[in-house]
């Protein structure tokens, strides 16, 4: 937070006035807030859902400038609240010198967002999108922090090929900050909780390297593009607390890979992708120096979805998604796990956006959904019953956003 | 006597080529055939312009002229001339096209282009700004800009 605020107060003394503007480059101030609110029928969702909730928002401020030619210079500054994560702590969402020296080849450097599919880099960005939650088979909450962007720098840029179109690829490499109080950590401790009568707390996360690599192929066919990204993310839960016992968790470098295609025809967009989580942990059971014990595990997760956007007029645009996700890929009905629907998560979702105007946008949408595959323990407690969960549930949201 | 299935069928095509007309209708946008002229500040020293280059402009792919000259891009929003340069030289209609802008400017890919509601405006602005590059549908008899030609 100390850095944020530093970087905020010196870009507030570095932003000149128009009267300056011969003597400084000129700084672009763009920004967003949106609100808001889940209900649910049955499960807490992302948030306290069951009893409705307003924790659910975004701002963000960014300033940009090119000060010379090909370079671009900016910072994002960006708060959130999704249920117990985010708590509208400001954080630096990204930092970037941006060196574009030819449309096929331009540098970067800083802290960068992640381009995973066609929408990971803009999740937080309300405005971008039909629908309030993007398609939570691929873009999962709970792996948020750990796709959100990383430190470091890499190369992208586009170039034609022959007969077929052009591609764009994107390089990047670095390291990233996961926060031992943020949703990856808050998500892992719910998890152990609820398979074992402790409490846990999670001390540290270290991402020791991050390598993510896209290629994506604009068609010949007006509109037909694909594209690959993936990454590989070597991660370590260093210890984990359990009054008086330690858990040392190691995870083999993780692979995180999504196919995406989609097709872009007159007002209607067509897109579907999948995304495939590979990883292996192995974890240590110590009191004090002494192991007790060890387990390894492999998880193997898959999702996709496919959507359908119309924009209707200038004002009205409507999606309808169908999105689906399992926790194993080679279980998908849940033979090896009770109960057996938190095996999968299947979602129906139809969103109304209307365009108040350039700056104003307010969306409803609806979620039939089937299975708790995506659901945190922690946030649905047992009830008299004994049952934690409800299999068939629905999901109302909200949302109200504004951009400058 | 036979049952005629043919009604059945043929009501249930009917249904099917009134909702297809009702979508292309709707996705169909309405164009004028007007020309789209290229308008640049007289500091930019190119007289044509492929179309591969005016689509990597102003889709942000490419940002300067040279290596001293960043690219000042201007956009004129009046429907007529945006729908018709979109259909010539993207693949984009002008919501996908404010969105394809919103996402460069909000993940740090770049910045905004200056946006522009008349004619007059973006006229003015690119024949005092170095770099300056736009579009409009007619050209006034005297106004301090180039004319870049596609080719």
């Amino acid at each position: 937070m100390k850095n944020v605020a530093y970087i905020f107060i010196a870009i507030s003394v570095i932003i000149p006035g128009k009267s300056m503007a011969a003597a400084f480059p000129e700084v672009d101030i763009h920004g967003f807030i949106s609100q808001g609110y889940l209900l649910s029928s049955e499960n807490n969702y992302i948030a306290d859902s069951k009893d409705g909730t307003f924790e659910f928002n975004e701002l963000g401020i960014n300033f940009g400038t090119n000060p010379l030619p090909g370079l671009f210079l900016g910072v994002q500054l960006f708060a959130n609240d999704l249920g117990k994560t985010g708590n509208d702590e400001l954080t630096l969402d990204w930092a970037v010198a941006d060196y574009k020296w030819r449309p096929y080849l331009g540098l970067k450097a800083g802290k960068l967002k992640l381009p995973y599919g066609l929408y990971n880099d803009t999740r937080d960005i309300d405005m971008l999108r039909v629908s309030i939650l993007l398609p939570q088979s691929v873009y999962l909450e709970i792996q948020r922090e750990s796709m959100n962007g990383l430190n470091g720098g890499g190369v992208y840029g586009k170039f034609p090929v022959p007969f077929i179109g052009k591609i764009s690829y994107e390089v990047l490499a670095g390291t990233m900050n996961i926060s031992k109080d943020g949703s990856l950590a808050y998500y892992i401790e719910s998890i152990i909780s609820s398979v074992a009568p402790i409490s846990i707390n999670i001390t540290k996360i270290d991402v020791n390297s991050f390598f993510y690599y896209s290629a994506t192929l604009h068609t010949n066919l007006r509109g037909l593009l694909f594209k690959y990204s993936g990454s590989i993310i070597d991660i370590n839960v260093e210890s984990i607390i359990n009054a008086g016992y330690q858990i040392d968790r190691a995870m083999d470098p993780f692979q995180v890979n999504v196919y995406s295609v989609q097709y872009s025809f007159h007002n209607f967009l067509f897109t579907s992708e999948c995304l495939l989580i590979d990883q292996k942990q192995r974890d240590k059971f110590y009191v004090g120096d002494v192991l007790l014990g060890s387990q390894v595990k492999n998880d193997h997760m898959l999702g996709n979805y496919a959507s359908i956007s119309w924009s209707i007029n200038e004002l009205f645009e409507l999606e309808y998604y169908y999105s689906q996700f399992f926790t194993d890929r080679n279980d998908k009905k849940g033979k090896n796990i009770t109960p057996s629907y938190s095996a999968y998560q299947k979602d129906h979702c139809l969103a109304l956006r209307y365009n108040i105007n350039s700056y104003w946008i307010v969306k409803v949408e609806g979620h039939l959904i089937s299975g708790v595959g995506l659901l945190n323990p922690s946030e649905n407690p047992p009830g008299s019953s004994g049952n934690r969960y409800t299999k068939n549930w629905s999901l109302l949201a909200l949302k109200l956003s504004y951009r400058f | 006597m036979k049952i005629s299935k043919p009604t059945m069928v043929s009501r249930r095509h009917v249904f099917i080529l009134c909702l297809c007309s009702f979508f292309l209708s709707a996705a169909a946008p309405a164009l004028s055939s007007k020309e789209i002229i290229f308008i640049a500040n007289s500091s930019v020293s190119i007289e044509t312009i492929s179309k591969n280059e005016i689509q990597q402009i102003f889709i942000g792919e490419k940002i300067t002229w040279s290596s001293t000259q960043q690219i000042e891009l201007c956009i004129l929003t009046k429907s007529d001339p945006l729908n018709q340069f979109l259909k010539t030289y993207t693949e984009m209609n002008s919501i996908k096209f404010k969105r394809h802008w919103k996402r460069i400017l909000f993940t740090g890919r770049g910045t905004f282009p200056k946006f522009f509601k008349n004619e007059s405006e973006i006229i003015n602005y690119v024949s005092k700004t170095e770099g300056a590059i736009g579009f409009i549908s007619a050209l006034p008899e005297k106004v301090d800009v180039q004319v870049i030609t596609p080719r």
